[in-house]
């Protein structure tokens, strides 16, 4: 996280400074090559995501 | 008796063990939840004599509700704009009237919704877990930058910040994603004190873990799987999905199992995904229970473990079965590799499911 005691940065949320951005090869997998079904996937082509989502 | 999973047939558990239930010989129907589509209508009816219909299914005595994903109540679109709030809202308590209904009838409710919806706060799940014996990490659920401050100073263990519920950002004009996710937090990392009422986080001191386990409560039997990430990521989840993680059956310890039992009674849930941190000294540590938790990742991973054939004996046997009885009954069932390798697999139609309003668009 870049973020130390300085101004707020476009005032995002402390979650999304912190997120974790996915690699071409994560999103390749998260995208539709996922290993199993049964855990969230998220389609950035469709916007759809499944699997419940308190586990994504 | 039959079982009617409260979901749509083509969600990503309800599918299998649907089939595999139908293989086994029992009789399996699935409501997805209030609409106004003719297959997700309800009527429920209290005269002389009580009944309630779920779609085209009566509710029976000695049926077994496994409400595994209803969907949120969707009203009829072509009602007039001046009235769509009002049907919303009509739709929306028709749908928990419906879903509460289910406890008053002679029915097996797996969970009943009104411990879903108390156990799925993440205060209540701590508090529980810590009043039932089990090792809780320090916690501040926060939106104030000075507590946040003060907790992070009297901390002598590392912080780690987490969301109350999992977020996806996608930039606008890629594909590109960023995910919530677990991480470590020092004083001296905090932003501006505004930045922390932008949104209320949970603060809690980090497990130094040795690996992760995840129990699968099922009525009065626990079974647990050790799951070691070669990444050591903070949260295995998303090392699941691309599948990073190794699992493994593990034993219980008795005094965690007890505490487990003794937290279900009180939450008055049967059913639940629980996350556990273990440490050096082997210590077990509550992190989350999920009551919709998913479990069969955990067949895909490690066929062993047969959590499909032993939840569907969990399913179809009374009631408060024990965890011999289960393993019993579980040779019945097909298992998720079966599943994998039948026609049906290729016949469920893709989800379309977005639960909640999970995802954000950025510039």
């Amino acid at each position: 996280m870049a973020s130390h005691n300085d101004q707020p940065v476009m005032k995002r949320v402390l979650s999304r400074t912190a997120a974790r951005e996915l690699t071409p090869k994560e999103m390749e997998q998260v995208s539709g090559g996922i290993h199993t079904n049964t855990v969230c996937t998220f389609d950035a082509k469709t916007n759809h995501a499944d699997g419940d989502v308190g586990e994504c | 008796m039959k079982i009617v999973i409260v979901a749509f047939d083509n969600d990503n558990h309800t599918a299998p063990l649907k089939w595999a239930l139908e293989q086994a010989g029992f009789t399996v129907v699935c409501w997805a939840g209030l609409s106004w589509t003719d297959q997700q209508r309800a009527s429920l009816s209290l005269g002389t004599s009580t009944r309630l219909m779920l779609g085209s299914h009566s509710i029976d005595p000695g049926d077994v509700i496994w409400i595994r994903r209803p969907s949120p109540p969707v009203h009829n679109p072509s009602v007039a704009e001046p009235d769509k709030n009002f049907a919303e809202g009509e739709y929306r308590w028709f749908s928990l009237s419906t879903l509460y209904f289910l406890e008053c009838l002679p029915v097996r409710c797996i969970n009943k919704y009104s411990a879903s919806r108390f156990i799925n706060n993440k205060s209540v799940q701590l508090f529980l877990a810590r009043n039932c014996g089990m090792n809780v990490p320090g916690t501040l659920m926060s939106n104030s930058p000075a507590e946040v401050k003060a907790f992070l100073k009297e901390s002598s263990n590392p912080t780690v910040c987490k969301a109350f519920f999992p977020h996806i950002w996608k930039k606008e004009d890629s594909e590109a994603l960023a995910v919530t996710e677990t991480f470590e937090i020092t004083a001296d990392m905090l932003p501006a004190d505004e930045v922390l009422t932008y949104a209320p986080a949970i603060y809690q001191e980090r497990v130094v873990k040795d690996f992760d386990v995840r129990m699968v409560l099922m009525g009065a039997a626990v079974f647990s799987y050790s799951l070691h990430n070669p990444r050591g990521s903070l949260d295995w989840r998303q090392d699941v999905g691309q599948g990073l993680v190794i699992v493994d059956q593990i034993d219980t310890p008795p005094e965690v199992e007890k505490a487990v039992l003794a937290f279900a009674r009180s939450a008055g849930i049967t059913f639940g995904s629980f996350d556990f941190a273990v440490d050096a000294a082997g210590n077990w540590w509550f992190l989350e229970v999920n009551e919709e938790g998913q479990f069969l990742w955990l067949d895909e991973f490690n066929p062993a473990a047969r959590i499909q054939e032993k939840f569907l004996a969990f399913l179809t046997l009374p009631e408060g079965s024990s965890k011999e009885a289960i393993e019993k009954q579980q040779p019945l069932f097909p298992s998720w590799k079966d599943f994998c390798r039948a026609p049906a697999r290729e016949q469920v139609a893709p989800e379309q499911y977005v639960g909640a309003p999970i995802l954000s668009i950025e510039p």
